[in-house]
């Protein structure tokens, strides 16, 4: 069955239609790779799914469930989660801080209980500090724990990005071009992480113009063009198909 | 802190005291506003006055209080409940500059109600004799033993806020501040965390308010004009945002500061002026973080110098 589904997304900004009819279906642990020229609607589609744009028409199903036209933190609710195509991190506090502001879904304890400090804040926390140590292990971020986000390089920055959105456990992880300004070797490391993550169970929509990181770890791939789609299938088949290459990709053959 | 009036037996240093503890309380309220949440309130002098006059009208005014801790409950909740409207009004769509005027407008109406309708709020003249709080036999109504209950509240305040920050509630409200759309797709409703935020702020000022009608006894609308907002915007700055030690120690700077440096009142305003600038342009983030640096630097070196560790971020924003 389908995780996510998405029937004919269409999206309006005034005179500009930016989504025209888009369907995609994404299946559990996919690694779904979106593409297309730019201004194609890649990163609109994620801003309809995740709630931050609302859509003209069509609908967005989520393990069967409508989530069409909900607010941005209502999805997030439903476990899904995004980065940001410009990376988008908490600047002011500690990359420690960062990752614990990011469990925010994965805590229930309020003011009352942190105040009298019960039984249950303290197995919280404990929780939560163990999450938090996990994952600065798994982003391999341990020795910056204590650096002010804004004081970080911008691989660095881009990896706490990921290990926010992993704090919220989400199932569906939706990736805007996660290895734009990366080198190869970081970008090396980013497919590691991605197929890493997709062992975990968690299913993943990457927006990349990087043919090298999008051909490497995706099951599956969907192009778009003046949001429409142009193309699905998996990547022996997009590599070879005749409009993607005239649109896209270009004759030089990549990946 | 506990000795302090008894160090200081003169009644002005005592009234000072007094002074201190109630606007530190003030303070603090509107550091969540201006440091937790990075937002301005200037309508948050509001808040005070309506805890002060909640306390005036239902001791006084109406005597419909049974008992002056029930004035302070109800204090306490009229300003909670006036910061849960603004803030479900003004912060469903505006923050930054379009807030700040807001909360001004605010701040000014409130004022000129104030005074015009002096049928009900007494006018200029305000309300007077507001009758003590008392626990059993203990009245606090003398300078020593108001400024130990102020103190006691004052406790109250930094710790609810150093628990609120290390609460769900409070890391939220820091996330929202440092990134907007990163805290919504990470499951945060920052409308909900801001409007509960603007709220808590408020009513920790009533509570400041209704302390300062319980030991001046005496209230008048001045509490809602600009002296007061500016007074609040003054001890958040100039003692740091973003710390519980910050307001604290603005607002001691700001009421003996002010007080004693013996010149004439123009002078003294001239020089804390030339202060609050010098704060503003080198200092952007407070007294108190600055010293806070220089203890900090001061103990690597005493430690021995060469083997200083690198500054670990201590304190939480």
């Amino acid at each position: 069955m389908e995780l996510l589904s998405v029937k004919g997304l269409v999206k309006d900004f005034k005179g500009l239609r930016a989504l025209d009819n888009v369907n995609i279906d994404v299946h559990e642990k996919d690694i779904f790779g979106l593409i297309g020229p730019n201004g194609s609607g890649k990163t609109t589609l994620l801003n309809v799914i995740t709630g931050f744009l609302q859509p003209t028409a069509g609908e967005i199903l989520f393990k069967g469930q409508p989530i069409t036209g909900l607010k941005p933190h209502e999805v997030a609710k439903r476990r899904i989660v995004r980065t940001f195509q410009l990376t988008s991190v908490y600047p002011g506090l500690t990359v420690e801080q960062n990752i614990i502001t990011g469990s925010y879904l994965k805590s229930s304890t309020g003011v009352l209980e942190s105040f009298l400090y019960t039984g249950k804040y303290r197995r919280e926390k404990k929780a939560l500090d163990e999450k938090t140590r996990e994952i600065l292990a798994f982003t391999g971020m341990e020795k910056q724990k204590n650096v002010l986000a804004s004081n970080l390089a911008f691989g660095d920055e881009r990896k706490l990005e990921i290990g926010i959105a992993l704090a919220t456990d989400p199932e569906l992880l939706l990736m805007d071009e996660p290895a734009a300004g990366m080198n190869p070797e970081e970008q090396s490391r980013l497919m590691q992480m991605i197929r890493l993550l997709s062992q975990k169970g968690i299913t993943m929509i990457v927006v990349e113009h990087n043919m090298k990181v999008i051909m490497g770890v995706c099951t599956s791939i969907a192009c778009l063009c003046y949001g429409r789609n142009l193309a699905t299938g998996c990547p022996e088949e997009i590599a070879c198909n005749e409009e993607v290459i005239s649109v896209y990709l270009g004759k030089t053959r990549l990946g | 802190m506990i000795a302090l009036p008894f160090i200081f037996t003169d009644d002005y240093v005592r009234y000072l005291l007094n002074l201190f503890v109630i606007y530190a309380i003030f303070a603090l309220s509107l550091d969540i506003i201006m440091g937790y949440m990075g937002q301005y309130s200037f309508g948050h002098q509001v808040a005070l006055g309506l805890g002060a006059y909640s306390v005036g009208f239902l001791s006084v005014t109406w005597k419909l209080s049974p008992s002056p801790w029930l004035s302070l409950l109800a204090g306490v909740a009229v300003a909670a409940v006036f910061g849960f409207i603004i803030g479900f009004v003004a912060l469903r769509a505006t923050r930054g500059v379009y807030l700040a005027i807001i909360t001004f407008g605010i701040g000014v109406i409130m004022t000129t109600v104030m005074y015009t309708a002096y049928k009900t709020t007494g006018g200029s003249r305000g309300i007077a004799l507001i009758p003590p709080l008392s626990i059993g036999g203990l009245t606090f109504n003398t300078d020593v033993t108001s400024y130990l209950l102020e103190l006691f509240f004052l406790g109250l305040t930094v710790y609810l806020i150093h628990r609120w920050l290390n609460s769900r509630f409070g890391r939220a409200v820091v996330a929202v501040r440092e990134n907007e759309d990163l805290a919504k797709s990470t499951g945060i409703n920052s409308y909900r965390y801001y409007v509960m935020a603007f709220t808590l702020a408020s009513a920790l000022a009533g509570l400041s308010g209704c302390l300062f009608a319980f030991y001046l006894r005496a209230i008048t609308p001045a509490l809602f004009g600009t002296d007061y907002m500016i007074m609040a915007l003054i001890m958040v700055v100039v003692g740091g945002t973003r710390s519980l030690g910050g307001p604290i120690l603005g607002s001691a700077i700001y009421v003996f500061g002010l007080r004693l440096i013996p010149y004439a009142k123009e002078t003294v305003l001239v020089i804390f002026g030339a202060i609050v600038l010098f704060c503003i342009l080198f200092l952007q983030r407070g007294v108190y973080p600055w010293l806070e640096t220089i203890f900090t630097r001061v103990t690597e070196w005493r430690r021995r110098p060469g083997e200083a560790s690198g500054g670990q971020a201590s304190e939480q924003t």
